[in-house]
C-alpha cells in the first residue's frame, strides 16, 4: 500500500473530467493496436505489450457504462499499479479519451461525491475537486475493480504468459 | 490539376509586386482594384500554406510507431536530433517543436535542479554512515573495555580470595594489610568500570541521534521521488500527445521512469535499513541507559560497602573484635547488588550479546564475593574463636598471674622472716 501523495493524473471521458493519483500510474502512452484475447470480461478489450510485460487493457468507458467512442489522435492508455491483498501486484492500463497533466489537487479542495445525480457508480468516485471552474472526479482505482475482477484479470495474464511461453517452445 | 496549378501560378503572380516581374503577366485591371486583390490573394495564400503545415503535423503524430521498443539515447542527442528533423520540417511542426524543446528544456531543467538534491542527500547520508560506523567502533571499544576491566576486577577478587586462605594458615597481621589494599583496587576497578558503562551509554546516545537524523532525510528522498514521478509521468503526457514528434519527450520520460524505479528501490531498502537500526537503536540506547542507571546506583552502594568493608579490616588490624563481622555481611550486600547488576544486564535482550563477556566475569565475580564473603566470615569466626581462646588463657594467666602476685606477696613476706634468721 502506497502513501497517496497528492498530486493527480487528470483524463477526460467525453466531457467529464476525471483525476487518479499519481501513486497508481505508472505512466501514459499514446493509443496503440491491441491484441485481443477471447473469454475475458466485456470491458477488456485486449493486451499490449509493454517492454516485454503483457498488460490487460481496460475500457474505463465499458466499466463506466458510457457509451463506446472510436479511437482519435487524443486517445490514451494511462498505464496504472493497483495493490490488491488478494492478488500480487497488478499493472493495468485504461483507455482515455485523452490525458491532460499532472495537477497537484489540495485536499481542501474537495468534496465528498454526491450520492445522487450522478452518472457513474458513486463508489467509483473517491470525491470531487472544483479547479479553474472545472469540477474533476478524483477516482478511487481501488474500487473500481472488484476483487474477483482483479483475481480473474491475473488468472487471465497468466494464462496468456503460459501461452506465449508454449509459443516460444514450439 | 494543370487548371488549378495555372491558377494558382496566376494568383502568385498577381500577388507579387507589379514592379519586380511586370513582364509576366499583365491583368486587365485597374491600378486600385489589382492592389487590393493582390492583398486579398497574398492572405489567401499565407492561411492555404498554415492550413497545409498543421494538416502535415497533425498527420505525423497520428503515425503509429513502428519500432515498439523505445530509443535508449542519451537526452542530448534526442534533443540534438529533434533539431536537425525540425529544419526539413514546415512552419508549423516547427513551432510544435520549438514548444516541445522549450518544455523539454523545463523539464531537464528541473531533473538537473533534483540532480542537485540527490547530491547533498547523498553526501548527508555519507557523513552519517562515517559517524554511524565511528560510533559503532566506539560501541565495541567501550565493550571491549568494560569486559577488561570486569576480568581485572574478577582477578583482583581471586587475589582476594587466595589472600583470604593464606589468612587461615596465620601471619593474620600481614594478610589483613594486604586485603585492605585489595578492596582498595576493588573500588578502583568498580569506578572505572562506572566511566566505561558512561562511555558507553553516550556512544550510544549518539548512535540514536545519528539515527535520527538519517530518518529525517527519508520525507526528502519521498519529496525527490515523488517529483520525479510527476516529472516522469508530464513527459509520457506529452510524449503521447505529440506521437513521433514527441520522441525527446519519450526518452525523457523513458528514462525518467526508469530512475524513479530504480531510485524508488532504492529507498526501500534504506528505509527499511534505517527502520530497522533505528528500533535496535532504540531499545539498545534504553537498554544502555537503564544499564547505567542501575549500575551508578549499584556501584555508589557498593563503593559505601567496600569503604565499609576497608573500614572494618582496618578495625580488625588495630582490634580483633566481633565488629570485624560486619564486613561479611556488608560483602554479602555487594554480592547480591552485583547480582542486581547481573539479572540487569540479563534483561537487556539487545545488548545481551556483547554483554555475555561482561556478564560471565560478574556472576564469577558475585560467586567470588560470596565465597570471600563466607571465608571471611570463617576467618572472623575462627579469630573470635582464638580471641576468647586468649582471652580465657589471659584469664587464667591473670588469674595465675594474681595468684602468683598473691603467692609472692605471701611467699616475699613469709620466706623472709622464715628464712632470714634475723631479728625481730
Amino acid at each position: 500500500m502506497k502513501l497517496q501523495s497528492d498530486n493527480y493524473v487528470t483524463l477526460s471521458l467525453d466531457k467529464t473530467m476525471f483525476a487518479i493519483n499519481v501513486s497508481h500510474v505508472r505512466e501514459v502512452l499514446e493509443y496503440r493496436e491491441l491484441t485481443l484475447i477471447p473469454k475475458t470480461a466485456d470491458f477488456v478489450k485486449g493486451v499490449i505489450n509493454l517492454r516485454g510485460s503483457v498488460v490487460p487493457v481496460i475500457d474505463l468507458r465499458m466499466k463506466f457504462s458510457m457509451e463506446t467512442k472510436p479511437v482519435d489522435i487524443d486517445t490514451a492508455i494511462i498505464i496504472l499499479e493497483l495493490f490488491s491483498e488478494n492478488t500480487e501486484d497488478l499493472v493495468l492500463g485504461v483507455i482515455a479519451d485523452k490525458a491532460h497533466e499532472v495537477l497537484e489537487i489540495d485536499p481542501s479542495q474537495t468534496d465528498a461525491a454526491p450520492r445522487l445525480g450522478n452518472s457513474i457508480h458513486v463508489d467509483f468516485i473517491k470525491s470531487i475537486a472544483r479547479k479553474n471552474e472545472h469540477f474533476i472526479m478524483i477516482l478511487d482505482i481501488e474500487k473500481i475493480f472488484l476483487s474477483d475482477e482483479l483475481v480473474d484479470l491475473s488468472q487471465d495474464i497468466t494464462r496468456i504468459k503460459d501461452q506465449i511461453a508454449d509459443d516460444d517452445e514450439s | 490539376m494543370t487548371n488549378h496549378k495555372t491558377f494558382y501560378i496566376a494568383l502568385f503572380a498577381a500577388a507579387l509586386p507589379a514592379g519586380i516581374v511586370p513582364h509576366i503577366i499583365t491583368l486587365p485591371v485597374p491600378p486600385l482594384a489589382a492592389g487590393i486583390l493582390q492583398t486579398l490573394v497574398f492572405m489567401l495564400l499565407i492561411f492555404a500554406a498554415v492550413k497545409t503545415g498543421t494538416a502535415k503535423n497533425r498527420q505525423t503524430a497520428r503515425a503509429p510507431e513502428s519500432d515498439p521498443a523505445l530509443p535508449t539515447e542519451p537526452i542530448l542527442n534526442s534533443l540534438g536530433e529533434t533539431e536537425e528533423t525540425g529544419a526539413q520540417l514546415g512552419a508549423g511542426e516547427q513551432d510544435d517543436q520549438e514548444d516541445y524543446q522549450s518544455l523539454l528544456a523545463e523539464v531537464s531543467s528541473s531533473l538537473f535542479n533534483d540532480a542537485k538534491l540527490i547530491d547533498v542527500y547523498h553526501h548527508q547520508l555519507a557523513q552519517v554512515i562515517q559517524t554511524t560506523d565511528e560510533a559503532a567502533d566506539t560501541l565495541i571499544t567501550s565493550f571491549m573495555d568494560i569486559n577488561g576491566a570486569v576480568k581485572k576486577l574478577n582477578e583482583i577478587v581471586k587475589a582476594l580470595l587466595h589472600l583470604g586462605r593464606q589468612s587461615e594458615d596465620g601471619s593474620q597481621g600481614n594478610v589483613l594489610l594486604e586485603m585492605k589494599e585489595v578492596v582498595h583496587k576493588i573500588t578502583e576497578s568498580f569506578a572505572m568500570t562506572k566511566d566505561l558503562v558512561a562511555r558507553n551509554y553516550l556512544a550510544f546516545k549518539r548512535y540514536g541521534s545519528h539515527m535520527e537524523t538519517i530518518q529525517k532525510t527519508i520525507p526528502m528522498i519521498n519529496e525527490i521521488i515523488d517529483k520525479m514521478k510527476v516529472l516522469s509521468i508530464n513527459a509520457s503526457i506529452e510524449a503521447a500527445r505529440a506521437g513521433n514528434s514527441g520522441h525527446g519527450f519519450k526518452v525523457v520520460a523513458n528514462e525518467f521512469r526508469t530512475l524513479t524505479d530504480k531510485f524508488n528501490s532504492s529507498k526501500e531498502i534504506i528505509e527499511n535499513t534505517i527502520s530497522e537500526a533505528s528500533v535496535f537503536s532504540r531499545e539498545t540506547f534504553e537498554a544502555s541507559r537503564e544499564t547505567e542507571t542501575e549500575f551508578l546506583g549499584v556501584f555508589e552502594n557498593s563503593v559505601e560497602l567496600l569503604d565499609g568493608i576497608s573500614d572494618s579490616i582496618s578495625r580488625k588490624i588495630t582490634d580483633s573484635t566481633k565488629k570485624a563481622m560486619s564486613a561479611y555481611e556488608l560483602s554479602k550486600i555487594i554480592a547480591s547488588d552485583i547480582q542486581k547488576i547481573v539479572v540487569s544486564i540479563q534483561f537487556q535482550d539487545i545488548t545481551r550479546q556483547r554483554i555475555e563477556h561482561v556478564q560471565t566475569p560478574l556472576t564469577e565475580l558475585a560467586a567470588t564475593l560470596n565465597t570471600v564473603g563466607e571465608l571471611l566470615h570463617t576467618k572472623i569466626a575462627h579469630h573470635l574463636e582464638i580471641d576468647e581462646q586468649k582471652l580465657e588463657k589471659y584469664k587464667k594467666l591473670f588469674s595465675m598471674r594474681s595468684e602468683r602476685e598473691i603467692f609472692h606477696q605471701h611467699f616475699d613476706k613469709t620466706p623472709r622472716s622464715a628464712t632470714g634468721n634475723q631479728p625481730p
